[in-house]
């Protein structure tokens, strides 16, 4: 990667969690999976996970260009489609308790 | 009475009736609930304005009707015209955005809380949906082919739900879980033991409680969901595009877990039509067949 393009790699991948709001309180979900996939530790005001390759738009209030953003953090200033996204959550068993929320069919 | 509408609605909790659904909302700091739901409402409000297919003053409506000529619209709509043909890339196919003329054709055609458990007129039609690579997007310049009808509703209300939650923790710092029908996203920090979503289609189907992560998504589709009769025939409102029909159910429901709403339900759409689970990329999935046997994969928890 030339320096160029890794300049611009660096700024769209700050500027997108910048807009995203994710420094620091995604950290934990990032790192969760960092650990899960063993993806690199990335750029932001708190520990992030960025992947280390990818396609796709990321456009942020701050900063755009191509990246993959983990956490499928795109868009308009502080929202976005999430049309980048890539990893897999590690889902934890919770048989027992009540959920906060319900996912079927709709 | 949909499963969601029987869990309890605490100080942290909102939830409204929506787009034939429930909209269900939960922050971590219940100080800021009132603020994350006039934010969650007024996005819900500017994705139904930018894409509904039943308003005809939509701006889809409006690039539908344009004769297959170019059309300038709204970011917010250009994001989700992407959103669907990127979907579409994704799965060859599988999750089709020119379906809405084939859904409308089967009695689809009106908020589906109005079509809900009615029988609907015969169809005048039936047709297999237009190839979704005559849609072409530059920018903001849609051209939506002639006599087209794009139906946005398999992913953007996963779209909606992703936006939605973002917006609120950006603003508002707060952690959130904004749940729309069945699609999940989350966004900001976690509550301690995560987000805990019930996953159950209907009463008395199999269930698990899962824990999802700070900033994960979960979608489920099923096709025992949205469903309406015609002429005595049962119909759902998953399509397979290659015919127009509802797709035949090898399973009744997929819920996928990912980094995105976005992806979780193009996932689990995907493998809805496609009858297996080749396309879920390795995220975690729970297959639920029509004989109620489950199938978890990619480390769906037991």
């Amino acid at each position: 990667m030339d320096r160029d393009k890794a300049l611009r790699r660096t700024t769209a991948l700050t500027g997108a969690l910048v807009a995203a709001g994710l420094a620091g309180t995604l950290a934990t979900g990032l790192a969760a999976h960092a650990a899960s996939t063993g993806t690199a530790t990335g750029t932001g005001t708190g520990t992030g996970s960025t992947g280390g390759s990818g396609s796709g738009s990321a456009t942020g209030s701050t900063g755009s260009g191509d990246a993959t953003v983990d956490s499928g953090s795109t868009g308009d200033s502080d929202s976005g489609s999430g049309q980048v996204s890539s990893g897999t959550p590690q889902l934890t068993d919770r048989d027992g308790d009540s959920g906060q929320a319900t996912s079927g069919g709709s | 009475m949909p499963l969601i509408e029987m869990l309890p609605v605490g100080a942290d909790t909102a939830q409204w009736p929506v787009w034939g659904t429930t909209a269900r909302i939960v922050v971590t700091d219940p100080g800021s609930l009132d603020a994350a739901t006039a934010l969650v409402k007024a996005e819900l409000a500017a994705v139904d304005a930018a894409c509904s297919r039943f308003r005809p003053d939509s701006e889809l409506r409006r690039a539908c009707r344009n004769r297959g000529l170019p059309v300038t619209v709204s970011p917010l709509l250009a994001d989700l015209v992407a959103a669907a043909l990127d979907a579409a890339a994704r799965t060859g196919g599988d999750v089709d955005p020119t379906v809405g003329a084939a859904l409308s054709g089967l009695g689809y055609d009106r908020d589906f809380a109005a079509i809900t458990g009615r029988e609907v007129a015969p169809a005048v039609r039936v047709f297999a949906a237009p190839d979704w690579r005559d849609v072409r997007l530059a920018g903001e310049r849609l051209t939506v082919p002639d006599g087209v009808l794009l139906d946005l509703g398999a992913t953007a209300k996963a779209v909606a739900a992703d936006r939605a939650a973002l917006r609120v923790a950006h603003r508002l710092g707060t952690g959130v879980m904004v749940a729309l029908g069945g699609d999940i996203a989350t966004a900001g920090p976690a509550p301690e033991g995560d987000w805990r979503v019930l996953v159950q289609d209907r009463p008395g189907d199999p269930r698990c409680v899962v824990g999802l992560p700070a900033g994960a998504a979960l979608a489920s589709s099923s096709t025992v969901s949205r469903t309406w009769s015609r002429a005595g025939e049962s119909l759902h409102h998953i399509l397979d595009p290659r015919t127009g029909r509802p797709v035949r159910a090898v399973w009744r429901t997929v819920s996928v877990a990912a980094f995105s709403c976005l992806r979780a339900n193009t996932l689990s759409t995907a493998a809805i039509v496609r009858g297996n689970g080749d396309v879920l990329e390795g995220c975690p999935a729970r297959l639920v067949t029509p004989g109620m046997e489950v199938v978890r994969l990619g480390g769906w928890p037991a």
